[in-house]
Order: C-alpha cells, then structure tokens, then sequence
C-alpha cells in the first residue's frame, strides 16, 4: 500500500521536468546510432566503386592481374627439352621426372604454382565486374562501358580456358558468391559446361559494339595486353579444340562443332587484317626466327600475326649459350626427340621410327635424303630457327665466325654436372638474338595467341569431319581444306606443301608433327600431348645426342635420359590442391580431386 | 525548461546533451532547495571487545550516506541532521552496528572475520558482500601498499582469487604484468576491462593502472561471472578490475607519510661460462661437427685461459659483471591528506618515485645510465552543494620523466650481455703510442655489443604526462521519492608523451684472430658520429559521459536498489594512420535491480545493452541479461539460533551473457575495403582498384554465457570458507571460418571476413580460506589463501584435418588457446639421445630436417612412416595459461609489532624453450649452464650427467621443438614479506606525530621452482630481464 501512496504522491507533485530529464537522457541514448556510424573518412567500400569512373576502369585492370605469365619452363615438362637443372637435387625436374611429385608440393614445382585460386580470384573479379558495369554510375560513354564489359567477359572466358586445361572440370561460378553461400551442393562442371560458357562469354563480347572505343580489333596507342575481338575468337578456336579432343571430350562438342567455330575464327581474323609475319631481316634466318625477335607490342603496325602477345623472354640468360657472359643456366635442352621430327626441307621425314625400345637406333626414312654422320644438314628453316646443334653460326652478322660446339669438351659441350651447359647436345634458339648478352637483351616474346594456331586448330578440326582435302566455306568468301590451312604454316617458311590425297591417319600423323615443330617452346606442347592422350608415349623418356669430336670430324651418338615418372597418367591434369579439396571433401561429401592423386 | 529539454532532443551532440543535463540539474535545484535542517551534535568513542579504540570507523545514516569517521582514538563529534534517527558505525573486518541518534553515543563492535558487512563497488553500485549473488573478490589498498614495488600491476599476484597475474617483463620501473580474469574466455587472450572510479578505462588500460600509485588504491574488486558483468555490455566478457580511489570522510585532517628506500637485485642471473670453459664447449662444438679436435683452441690457449696467465691476450672477460649493476636503488615519498566537514571532504595525495640506474657506465660526454623519476597527484573532493546537490572532482596527474639509453628500455640490451664470448679481450681496444684506442670491440656475429649499447648509442629523455579526471553531479531525489537520486560524470584522460632522442654510431673492432698477439680490425663501415638529436610525440585522449540513476531502498524488511545507466566513450587512440585515427565509440547502457528480504533472500536481475562503431546498423548492440540468487541460510532464524557456530552460510548461482568486442578484427569490419592507385597491367585503364579487405556486414560482438555457482561457509566467526565454480561457453567467437571456404570462391583468403561462428569453452572453480582469530588484545592471526584453476577449450573453429597421415591432424579444437606441438623424444634407451652411430642405422629414421649425429635426439615416429617431418608433430604443454595458481598469505599482530607475508604461486603450466641459451648456436655460441654437460662420447661413456644434446655450430636436428626442451613453469614464490613496528606513543609526539611505524618488506624474496637450468626463471626466458626482488626500509608516519 505505501508504494501506491509513493506513486500517486508522485503523480500529485507533477514533476515535469524530471520527467522530463529522465526522457531526454533515455532518448539521446537510444538514438544514437547515428553517433557510431562510420563518418565520411576518405575510405572507399565496394559501393563506391562502380560511381566513380577511374575506380570503375581501376577495377577492370585488376580483372586483368591474374593472367598466367609466358614461360619458357613449358618445355621442360614435356618432350621438347630436358632441363639442365634435372642435375640440381630438389629442383622441379629433379622432382618431376623422378617422380617426387605429391599433392603436398605439387604447387612448388609446376609452372605457374598451382594457379587455382589465381584464375578464381580473376573469375571473381570478372563477375564483380560485370555484375555492377551494368548498373554503375561512373561516367562512362556506351562505347566505353560496351568495351569495358567485353573485356570483362573475355578475361573470364580467358581464365576458365586457363583452368580447364589444366584441371580438367572445375566449378563453373558466374556470380558474386555471398559470404554465407552454402557450398555443400556444389559440383564440379562438366567440360562441355564449361566451354559453353566461355563460348557464351566470348560470344557476348563480341555481340559488344565494335568501334574503338569500344570492343575493337585494333590495339591502340598504351593498350597491350587489351582484349580485343581476336583474342576472343582465339580462345573460342582453343577451348573448342580442347573440348572436342580425346581427352576432354565429354560428348557436348564434336569435331564438327570445332569446325563451325575454329573456321569462324580464322576467317574473322583473316578478314580483319590478320596475317602471318613475313618479314625477314639479317638478323635472323627466316621470317619464322625473325618473328619470334621482334616484338608484338606495336599496335599492329608491322606484327599482324599476333592476336594475344606475351612478355619477353630472356634466353640467352635462362636457356641461353655459355659462353654468352653472365648466362645462368642452360635451361630447358631440345631433345633429340625434338631434332628428328624437323622435317627435311624437301618436306619428308628424316626418321620414321626406332628400332629399338631406347630410341637410340632411328629408322631412317630413305627418301628423306638424311644422312646420320651429317645430321642438320638439310633441314626445315625453323629447325635452324629454333635449334642451337653442333656447328651451327653463333652470330648471324659473322657467319664466318664462331660455331656453337657441343661436342664433348667443346665451348658448349654437352655436360652431366654443370646446369650452364647443354644435357641433351643441344640449345635453344627459338625467340634468342644472337647479340643478346648481359649488356643488351634483345631476345624475344612468346605468344599466348597467334595466327598460325588458328589456321592448325581449324586444319585439325577440319581434317577429323571432312578429311584432308575438302573444302569448307570459311565465309567471307573465303574457302579452305584441312590440308591448305596446314599449307599456309609451311609456306611462310618455304616448307613443300602436304601432298593432296593422305589418309586421315597419315594427315594425323603430319599434322601432329607440323604442330609440335611450328609452335614449339610455345607452352603448347604440355597441353597437345595431354588432349591427345600420347603422353605415356612422348614423355616416357627423351633422348640425346652426345657427339665427339674425331679429328675434323664428328661422331653421333645418341643416349637416353631415364624414364620420366611424369608420364603416369596422374599427370595428365593438375590435381586440386590438397586443402582446396579436403575443403570439398568435407562439405560436400564428394572427392573433387582429379584421377590418381 | 522543457523548451531547453526538447532544444537538447534535437541535437546529436552527446555531450551537449549531457552538460545541458547537469547544467539544468544545477540550476534547476541550487536556487528551488533551500530548505535547511535543523541538527544536533553527536560524541563517543567506538572502540572493540577488548576495550581497544578503533579508528576509522565510518559513521553513516541509515541510508548509507557516509558522514564522519573516528580519530586515531575512537573518538567522534559530529552534528547530525535531526531528521536521521539512526547512525550506523562500520569497519572492515567488523559487524556494523546500528544505533538510534543519542547526543553521548559510545559503541563496541563485534569482530567479523567473514567481512560480510564489507561494502562492494561494482562499478555502477555498491553491495555488501551478503547480498553479492555473484562472484567477486575484492582486496584492501592498503594490502596491496605492503608491496615495496613501483607500479600497481606488481601488487596485485596473489591476492585476489581469480586474478591470474604474469610478470613478462620486469624492468625496474617499467613492470609489466598481464592480467587474465578465469583465465581467457575466447581464443585470444584478451585482458580484463579496467574501472576507476567508476568510469571504464577501455585503452592502454595496463598502462593507466600504473599511473596510480598502490598508497591511492581505497579497493580493488574483480567482477568474475555474469551476474557482475553483463552491465559491462560488449566489455565485460574478458573480466572486470574495479579500481576504487580513497576519498576524504568528514573529521579531523589526517596526514600521513611514506618513506621507502628499496635496493632490487636479479632473481635469476645465467651461469657465467668462464673463457677456458667457453674455449672447450667450442672445440666440443666443432668436434662434433666433424671439424675435428681443437678446431679453435689448441690445448695450450685453453690452459692460458684457465690459468689466467697472461689476461691480456687470454682473457676471461665478464661482461655481465662489467656491464650491469648487482644493485639499483629506488625511493619512493608518499604523502596523503584526508579529511573535511559536512559540507566537503578531500582527499589528495602526492607520490614521488625514483629510479636509479643498472649499469655500469662509462662515457664521460653524458650519463646514458637509466633514471625514472615519476611523480603522481591526486585530489578527491567531495562537496555538499545543497541538501540534495552534490559534487565531487577526481583529479589526478601523472609525470613520468624517464632517462634511457639511445638503445632503449633494458629488454633491448639485456640480451647482449651474453652474446659476447669470454674469450673476447674488452671492452674496447687498447690505447698505443700510434693509436689511443677505446673503440668498441664485438664479434664478426654481434652487431650491438653490450658496452657499445649502453655506452656509445647516446641517450633519450622521455617525458609521459598523463591526465586523468572526472567531475560528477549527485542529485539526491528523495523530495520525489525516497532513495532516489541521479548522478551526472564527465571524465577525460590526456595521455601526452614527449620524447627527445640523441642518437650516435660508433666504429666497431674485431680482434685479429691470432690470439698471440693483442690486435685489432675495423669491422663494417660504422663511423664514429656526433650526437643528433631528434624529438617525437604522441597522445591519446579518452571523453567519457556517463548518466546514472540509482534507488535504493528498503521497506521494512524488503531491500530494493536498481541502477539505470548510460555511458558514452570516445576515445582518440595514439595511432596517426587511417583507419586507426578514427575515434572509437561506444555507447553502452544497463539497468539492473536487486532485492533482498532480510539479509536471506537475494535476487538481482542485470540487462546490458551497448554497441560500438565496430558494428554496422542492424548489428551493433548486443543484449547482455543475467541473473542471480543467493540464500543465506546463516541469516535464517533456526541457524541464528539452533547452530550458531556456522556463522555463515550461503549459497550463490548466477546465470547470464557477457560480451567482447576486441576481437581482433580491423576497424569497421563491417565494411568492403578498397584502394585505388594508379598504373596497373593495361596502360589505358589508367587505374587498379584493388580489394583489400572484405566486409561482413553481418559481424557481431561475442556472447560469452556464463554460469556460476558458489556455496561460503564460516565457522565460529573464525574459518570462512569459499567455493566457486565456472563455466564459459561462446557460441559466435569470431574467427576466420576460412577452413570451410574454397578458393574457387574467388575473393583471396588472406582477406576473406572472419565471421561469428566459432566455439570456445572455459571452465574452472575457486577456493578460498580464511583462518583468523583474536586471541587477546595483543596477539591474533589470520591465515588464508586461494586456488584458482581454470582449463579453456576451443571447442570449434570448423577445422579440417590434416590428413591421416599425420599423428595429431586436428591441432586447435579440442586443445586450449596456444597449443604448441613439437616433437616427442623417444627415451626408449634410457637418455634419449643417439648414443652410437649404429643406434641412428638402426633407427631406420630419415629427419627431414636434417640427418642425426650421435648426441642428437631421437624423435618418435608417431605416424610410423619412417620419415620424421611435421606429421609426428604431437601436443606438447597444455597452451599459453598456467592452469592453477594460488595464493597464501597471512599476519600476525603482537602488540606493536605486525608480520605478514605473502606467497603466490602457478601450477601445471609448462613451455617449449628455444633460441638464445637454450639452444647454443647463436651470436658466437652462447651456452647456458645445461650446456656444460652436453653429450659427448666420453660423458656418455663415463656415465656421466648428461644435459643437452650434441653441442653444435650450426643449427642441428636437437634444435627443433620437442618435449626435450619442454620446461616445468609451476612455482611458489615468497612474494611479499613485511614486518611492521608502530613505536610508542610518546616517540611519536616527538615528532607531532600520531603513529610511527617503521617497516621492513620485501618483494620476490624466494622462488621455489622445477626449471631445468637456474639461468633464467619461470616466468621469463634467457634473454629477457628476470623478475627483480626487493629489499625495503620504510617509515610511515601519521600526523
């Protein structure tokens, strides 16, 4: 009862003003959200992005930052070379081709280092991209956002052909993942999946306007590395010759789809000032070695051929001669393997087998005009090109002057203790400038896209649906064979035409060896041997030349690497990094790792 | 006036608001109240059974309002207001008694050894300890004054249940101490939110406790469960130490005088390795290394070393002894002055501490030796405004002038007086007829050579001003109802620190290594320089508001109090970059409400309700309830009257959620984080925008339910006994969930946000006991103490396993926060160690981190794979925490004189030991005292003590972490020792004074400890500063 009395005592003396000051008290308290919120301090969210045009373009650079860098290092890890460093305990090759590879250090000893995140990460960024250019507000011209999104939809093509080749399916994301996305019924993509999409992304940027300032054919002035309508024809033509081969074909694409699409990517590009370089010059042999010299970053002014350049490489350092000053290492050595598929100038094969299980005694092809105690006479320009041997002229403005010795105890002899010089007999010749020293590196640039893979992929594509020799309409009106795509390659080096009239198997055959020998040391030969599934027979072992010297003469002796153990068919593809797929293991219930890892 | 109140509704100001308020408080009241009281005037003495008077007995109305204290003979005289009919005497340790007013009033108090009428602070209300329903111990500052140290951290080992106290860096005057509250409650180790005097202290709250001065400190109480935290909000998860300043009392101006002269020395000092000594460890080094016998010494040098023969060039330098002091000195003068009338009462205090240096210096252009001089002040005044108006100012100042070497506070050089072998000819070289010498002499592997560092780098003066104040309004609302009233505080602190730093470089010489003759070579480009002189600054400051209303109140039987509060912080930290220069805020507000009914039956409810700009919108406050009951059973009747000799009896249990918001995250982790610079892979793009962190917009604080049980017995008014138990569970600990996330995903890892998902346990309980007794006026006692054990857990953190290929795949749940993993010894042949070359053949075991010699140690191949790597990795310790640790302590007072002591220590705590002094490859080997019998063939076949492995040059497969180099940390130190003599009466009036009380203390005086070796202590490791024991002469006097 004394309570009540309190209350209404209370009520009676009518307060107000205390009252009062316990509300105003109560309510700035309770109103104080907007005393915590962050004030305007110069920081930037993800929502200030997209309103603001040089943050909009900032991010469509970063889209670009996960491209996988060129590298020489490719060709160590297939039949093309043998690296020096395979001598060096603990090194990649030591690891490679001895079998040290596991799940735990693969990403140690792989060119690129286990690139899954990094492609995702681009993936994501490109679907961040393309999410917002959509609605943003940074000003922007239409042509501009126009060239902005195909760019963005090229990258993502570009990083999900990057991801394929090497890991076979992968989950196929092409949206923003939520922080709180439940993963759990997640999967890996079929490769058909996956090329559809990057068919789909290519094709919507090239449904993009075509004008320079926006998704254009031309590289204009500070725009290398751009993606332009060539290249997305170009990953379009790769992906579906990958996803129509042996070992990615799932039944989606066929041959006949890689024929629509690899002949549409040719003729575009022919159509639109594509074409193979052709220029020559005394610094190098031929047009192909000039090629490999000079540099693609010039708005197409002179290089026509390039629809995707890389960086510059430095061979006479990491690949390079040593008795070039201030060379590290010999690098990855062309193997013998490599030496006999040059064909012979006269266009035959000098050899057309082995006898024997070691490949030390090649069958020689009679009409081939090739003779075992003068081996690199007579051979395919881009033999000399690409291949430092025994004898051949080190500087092209002497060829008087110094040979490159390889022979036992010779300047650059072959040796089994010291990575600067040859394992295999032989050098790489491929992009090096025979001035290039530790003063002046004027070597050259690998390409990521040419004109020349798309005249093979369509050649390749062409010949499996209507053989060698029929004509396809390219459109345009343009019209070619299998075998006259393959024609075009070999007569920028003056090679002799295919015959007409092959079998398919024996257009195969040729075809194949047209490929290794045109784009090798290119990063090519990894992935053809994969897609083929030759692998367990290309990579088995390599093979060399050791030659002694004999008075004014020489003698050829092949040898035999050891068998690589890296032509186990686990290495067909990159396996998932361990954490990555006990991660999936976990939360989905399924194994995503890739057979035999 | 209500125009004003809705002129303030429209602002956004905070702190308008709350000025405005206090304002309107003044001048709504100061003018409207004038009614005055008529009084009357109150004498007596208190005194206790014995006839004894008792001092500083608080007299207080009945409704708690304190009004005068009792001199140093029990004597009061005070008016009293007439409308308060009752005055309540209280003192610690005894019961309160109630008395109706009577103008000649004399009162004896009944001993209380269970301190059950012991008023609690809490921070935002006050509690006698039989309605605590929660867990909270509490300490005395004069307690805590025993300690002859310098900063508050140190005092505080040992004396409150709970309280777990580690020295981890113990430079003279630079003392710190980590403080955990039952262990930690999530996987950091967070420390306890600090409280002075009410107002919370969230920022370098260590730093700030040392700002105050032991001789200040009126309590000290820590908040230990839900029910007394979750006021605290999103603060008070990891803990409470509520610090309470003294503040003046009404009656006769008291002063008194403290005077102490301290000498500190070392606990632990590393064996010296005499050079012959040095020289043989080397050869055996090397030998084992397969360099062969007398790899750097012949027998012949060893021998001049040993026999000291020719010191010039066989030397046997000591640079500890040469370098470093056995003694340092401190002083410290305190003076406080008390005391007031009804209308204000003041406390102020004054305390001046100096530091003496610890090296031995030599440099004639300036003292680089160190030398701290603080001083601290401090004024409490209180002031009756009017009958319901009432003020009070906390104002305290802090100095810290603080005389360093260039090269830093003593942690920098300490380690370098063991780097340099004894073998080296030094200090500096000598002087010739061509050349005068002293330049500084090191080896090609030390860079920073210990008299170069303390000699030759040049000096700093820093300057620390710290400001720390509140002023506060009570209105005392009782003309609306009674017991209520509302309280208004303003605190600031200003932290400014200003240094000015001399820097200089010195050349360096190497000794030639021909030993025969005493020559030296320059060594690196290092020139002699000039002093240069440079300054740096930083600050922070802290504004806090805080609005309170309080009721208490009691009717009849019925006890009713309830507290409502809101706080404002916003505090500028010292850091000058973005985002950190941001102001962090926080709003925190709680109510709670507590009811008793005679003493017997207790509940309180609590609510906290508080946010911080950490958060975004929708999830920036948390809710933290919590609730709690007690029942004294000792208060029922039919214990009162049938077993009177349980004289109490009680029984708690709280249940309720605290909160944290120092989870280690960056600033505004709610938000997407972005830069943009210029440039990137395309040319024309001009621009990369890049990602540099992820937001989550959904982050939260973390909720931390708690529950605690708790049972206090008391026998006889003699034993009190007290049990805890606790359990902590977070069920949205903030983590990276990364472990769960693929890469596929797209947004990199590394800034990926971390979410509310993880799980963290922590458990533990407490025991305390207290004997004490009153044997006759001259002599009584008291005996007691505490153990605390606490084990957390992390329960989830969503982590994947390893592999089955390793022994331990899953390595953080399950284990306590710090798990450290090494490998295990394999003690199978009795020693551990490879004995003979066949032993390691046999062994099959390939180390992937080297191949074995004989000496090394054998690890277990847990996985059985043949291959020792991380896969045999096993649990080694139980985590960063000690997880007992205790206190004893106790007195005895016989007539003037007054012993008490203290011991304090851990248990079942251990750790890996690596680097300097435990492994023996550093600098130019360094070698600790279990390196002298290291393994070698002929120990091993003389049977003899073996303590190391194989010594090395190099790193070898014995230096990795394994169990061997585990090490026992539990130990029981005497941490405080104080033996007092008040002298008579009459030596006092000599001096004008009231009492004259001489002390002996000291600090750290023994160390009872199972480390392996005696170079260093437990709670340090070889080459930092061992804790420091203190030898202490004070006088106190009183006036």
């Amino acid at each position: 009862m004394r309570y009540k009395v309190q209350i209404l005592k209370l009520i009676r003396m009518k307060k107000y003003l205390v009252l009062s000051l316990f509300l105003a008290m109560g309510g700035s308290f309770l109103s104080c959200n907007d005393k915590l919120d962050l004030q305007s301090d110069g920081s930037i969210t993800m929502d200030g992005v997209f309103t603001d045009r040089n943050r909009t373009r900032g991010y469509l650079n970063a889209c670009y930052g996960y491209r996988p860098g060129s590298s020489l290092e490719w060709s160590s890890y297939t039949d093309e070379a043998e690296d020096c460093d395979d001598i060096t305990a603990n090194s990649a090759y030591d690891i490679w081709y001895n079998g040290g590879i596991t799940l735990e250090n693969f990403s140690t000893y792989i060119v690129g280092n286990s690139p899954w995140s990094n492609f995702y990460q681009g993936i994501r960024k490109c679907n961040v991209f393309l999410e917002n250019i959509g609605t943003a507000t940074a000003y922007a011209s239409e042509d501009e956002k126009a060239g902005w999104t195909a760019q963005a939809y090229t990258l993502r093509a570009y990083y999900y052909l990057q991801l394929f080749k090497r890991y076979g399916e992968v989950p196929l994301v092409t949206s923003v993942l939520a922080t709180d996305y439940n993963y759990s019924t997640d999967k890996k993509a079929s490769i058909g999946a996956i090329v559809t999409q990057i068919i789909a992304d290519c094709d919507a940027a090239l449904a993009q306007r075509n004008n320079n300032d926006a998704f254009s054919w031309d590289v204009l002035d500070n725009q290398f590395g751009i993606m332009t309508r060539a290249v997305a024809y170009a990953i379009k033509s790769e992906a579906i010759t990958y996803a129509a081969s042996p070992l990615y074909s799932d039944g989606t694409y066929s041959w006949s789809d890689a024929v629509t699409i690899t002949k549409e990517a040719l003729s575009q590009c022919l159509n639109n000032d594509y074409k193979l370089f052709d220029m020559t010059s005394s610094e190098a042999q031929n047009s192909y070695a000039l090629y490999f010299l000079s540099t693609p970053d010039d708005k197409r002014a002179v290089d026509k051929e390039t629809i995707y350049g890389g960086t510059q490489v430095a061979v006479w350092s990491n690949a390079g001669l040593p008795t070039n000053d201030g060379m590290s290492k010999a690098g990855p050595c062309p193997t013998q393997d490599l030496i006999d598929a040059y064909e012979m100038a006269n266009g035959e094969a000098p050899i057309i087998g082995y006898s024997d299980g070691d490949h030390l005694k090649p069958i020689v092809n009679p009409a081939a005009a090739y003779d075992e105690n003068n081996p690199y006479e007579g051979r395919d320009p881009r033999f000399y090109a690409s291949i430092y041997f025994n004898g051949a002229v080190r500087n092209l403005d002497d060829l008087n002057g110094p040979k490159v010795a390889t022979y036992i105890d010779g300047a650059e002899g072959i040796s089994e203790t010291n990575r600067k010089y040859t394992r295999t007999g032989y050098y790489m010749r491929k992009y090096n400038h025979y001035a290039s020293d530790k003063k002046n590196n004027r070597d050259g640039y690998i390409r990521i896209f040419r004109l020349a893979e798309l005249y093979l992929n369509f050649a390749e594509a062409a010949y499996q649906v209507n053989g060698p020799d029929e004509k396809i309409d390219l459109g345009n009106g343009l019209s070619m064979s299998a075998r006259d795509a393959v024609n075009a390659v070999r007569r920028r080096v003056g090679m002799p035409d295919f015959q007409a009239g092959m079998t398919k198997d024996q257009f195969e055959k040729k075809y194949r060896n047209e490929r290794r020998i045109e784009l090798a040391f290119e990063g090519h030969r990894y992935f053809d041997v994969r897609r083929w599934k030759i692998m367990s027979e290309t990579d088995k072992f390599v093979t060399g030349m050791r030659i002694i010297k004999d008075g004014d003469g020489y003698t050829y002796n092949r040898f035999r690497f050891t068998n690589r153990a890296s032509s186990a068919d686990k290495y067909l593809l990159y396996p998932i990094d361990k954490t990555e797929a006990n991660k999936m293991l976990e939360l989905t219930g399924n194994n995503w790792q890739n057979a035999g890892w | 006036m209500v125009i004003k109140v809705k002129f303030v509704n429209n602002t956004n100001m905070v702190n308008k608001k709350i000025i405005s308020i206090v304002l309107l408080l003044l001048m709504g009241f100061t003018f409207q109240m004038k009614a005055q009281k008529i009084s009357s005037e109150v004498t007596g003495t208190v005194k206790d059974v014995y006839g004894q008077p008792l001092q500083g007995v608080i007299i207080s109305s009945g409704d708690g309002e304190k009004i005068h204290v009792t001199n140093a003979d029990g004597v009061y005289s005070f008016k009293v207001d007439n409308n308060i009919h009752s005055l309540i005497f209280s003192l610690l340790g005894y019961k309160s008694g109630k008395k109706d007013v009577e103008s000649n009033l004399d009162v004896v108090l009944q001993k209380d050894s269970h301190v059950m009428d012991e008023t609690i602070f809490k921070g935002f209300s006050r509690q006698s300890r039989t309605t605590v329903s929660g867990s909270i111990a509490s300490v005395k500052g004069d307690v805590l004054a025993k300690s002859p140290v310098a900063t508050l951290g140190q005092t505080l080992g040992g004396r409150l249940s709970g309280l777990l106290t580690e020295e981890t860096s113990s430079e003279l005057g630079r003392t710190n101490t980590s403080l955990h509250l039952r262990g930690i409650s999530s996987i950091r180790a967070n420390n306890p939110l600090v409280v002075i005097d009410g107002v919370v202290c969230p920022y370098n709250s260590d730093e700030s406790l040392s700002y105050i001065s032991p001789a200040e400190i009126e309590s000290i109480s820590v908040l230990k469960d839900a029910a007394s935290q979750a006021l605290y909000g999103i603060q008070g998860a990891n803990g409470v130490i509520i610090v309470t300043t003294k503040r003046g009392i009404a009656g006769q101006m008291k002063v008194n005088v403290r005077l102490d002269e301290s000498l500190q020395e070392v606990t632990t000092k590393p064996v010296f390795i005499n050079s012959s000594e040095y020289a043989t460890l080397r050869n055996e080094a090397a030998y084992n290394d397969g360099l062969g016998q007398n790899y750097f010494y012949s027998d012949d040098q060893i021998e001049k070393f040993r026999s000291g023969s020719d010191p010039e060039h066989y030397p046997n330098t000591n640079w500890y002894d040469m370098n470093f002091k056995k003694l340092a000195q401190m002083q410290r003068v305190g003076l406080d002055i008390t005391g007031g009338n009804d209308k204000i009462a003041y406390y102020s205090n004054v305390n001046v501490m100096h530091q003496g240096g610890f090296y031995n210096v030599d440099q004639k252009e300036y003292n680089p030796n160190n030398n701290y001089f603080w001083a601290n002040a401090r004024s409490n005044v209180d002031v009756k405004l009017n009958q319901y108006l009432s003020a009070y100012l906390n104002l305290a100042g802090n100095i810290k002038r603080e005389h360093y070497s260039a090269a830093g506070f003593v942690n920098n050089i300490y380690p370098h007086l063991f780097t340099l072998p004894s073998t080296l000819y030094g200090p500096v070289t000598p002087s010739s007829e061509t050349d005068e010498g002293g330049n500084v002499i090191t080896t090609e592997n030390e860079g920073s050579p210990v008299y170069g560092l303390i000699n030759r780098c040049g000096y700093q003066n820093s300057m620390v001003t710290n400001v720390y104040s509140q002023f506060g309004l009570k209105l005392d609302m009782s003309f609306l109802t009674h017991g209520l009233s509302m309280t208004g505080i303003v605190g600031f602190q200003t932290n400014i620190v200003n240094t000015m730093a001399t820097n200089q470089n010195y050349q360096r010489y190497m000794r030639k290594s021909n030993l025969d003759v005493l020559e030296f070579k320059k060594k690196g480009t290092d020139e002699n320089t000039e002093l240069a002189y440079s300054k740096g600054s930083s600050m922070y400051n802290y504004l806090t508001y805080k609005a309170q209303v309080d009721y208490v109140r009691s009717f009849g039987l019925h006890h009713v109090s309830a507290v409502g509060y809101a706080l404002y912080q916003n505090l500028a930290k010292v850091d000058v970059t973005s985002p950190f220069c941001l102001p962090y805020d926080r709003i925190s507000t709680g109510a709670e409400v507590m009811y008793d009914y005679d003493n017997r039956y207790v509940l309180s409810l609590d609510m906290g309700y508080s946010g911080s700009e950490q958060y975004a919108r929708g999830h920036r406050y948390a809710t933290t309830p919590a609730a709690s009951a007690a029942w004294v059973l000792s208060n029922e009747s039919f214990i009162k009257e049938n077993a009177s000799w349980l004289s109490l009896a009680k029984f708690r249990a709280a249940y309720g959620l605290t909160a944290n918001d120092q989870s280690g995250l960056s600033r505004f982790a709610y938000n997407d984080k972005v830069s943009v610079n210029g440039g990137g892979s395309i040319g024309y793009l001009g621009y990369t925008t890049t990602e540099t962190a992820l937001g989550n917009p959904n982050i939260e604080a973390e909720i931390s339910k708690k529950i605690n049980l708790g049972i206090d017995l008391g026998f006889a008014n003699q034993l009190t006994l007290s049990f805890d138990i606790f359990k902590e569970k977070m069920d949205n600990m903030i983590y990276s969930n990364t472990a769960l996330v693929p890469s596929y995903q797209g947004a990199d890892l590394n800034i990926y946000p971390k979410t509310n998902f993880a799980e963290f346990e922590n458990k533990g309980f407490e025991v305390e006991a207290n004997y004490e007794k009153t044997l006759n006026k001259d002599l009584s006692f008291n005996f007691g103490g505490f153990v605390s054990y606490n084990k957390n857990t992390v329960t989830n953190i969503l982590e994947t396993s390893l592999g089955d290929d390793y022994a331990y795949p899953i390595r953080t749940e399950g284990y306590s926060y710090g798990q450290t993993y090494g490998y295990l010894v394999d003690y199978s042949n009795g020693n551990g160690f490879y004995n003979f070359q066949s032993e390691i053949d046999q062994s099959g075991l390939d180390y992937s981190f080297g191949t074995p010699r004989i000496g090394d140690l054998k690890y277990q191949d847990l996985n059985k794979d043949g291959i020792i790597d991380e896969k045999d990795k096993a649990p080694i310790g139980n985590g960063t925490l000690p997880r007992f640790y205790y206190g004893i302590s106790g007195g005895i007072t016989f007539k003037a004189f007054e012993l008490s002591f203290l011991f304090q220590g851990v248990g079942d705590w251990s750790s890996v030991y690596s680097g300097m002094g435990v492994y023996e490859t550093d600098y130019d080997g360094v070698y600790g005292s279990l390196h002298k019998n290291a393994w070698t063939v002929n120990r091993w076949n003389n049977d003899e003590k073996i303590s190391a492995p194989a010594l090395s040059l190099t790193q070898s497969t014995s230096h990795q972490t394994s169990d061997y180099y585990l090490y026992d940390r539990s130990y029981l130190r005497l941490k405080n020792l104080e033996l007092g003599y008040t002298l008579p009466s009459k030596i006092a009036k000599y001096i004008k004074a009231s009492k004259l009380k001489v002390v002996l203390s000291g600090q750290n005086l023994l160390t009872w400890n199972n480390m392996k070796s005696d170079d260093f202590g437990p709670e340090g490791s070889y080459g930092t500063i061992p804790v420091y024991r203190v030898y202490n002469v004070g006088v106190r006097v009183q006036f």
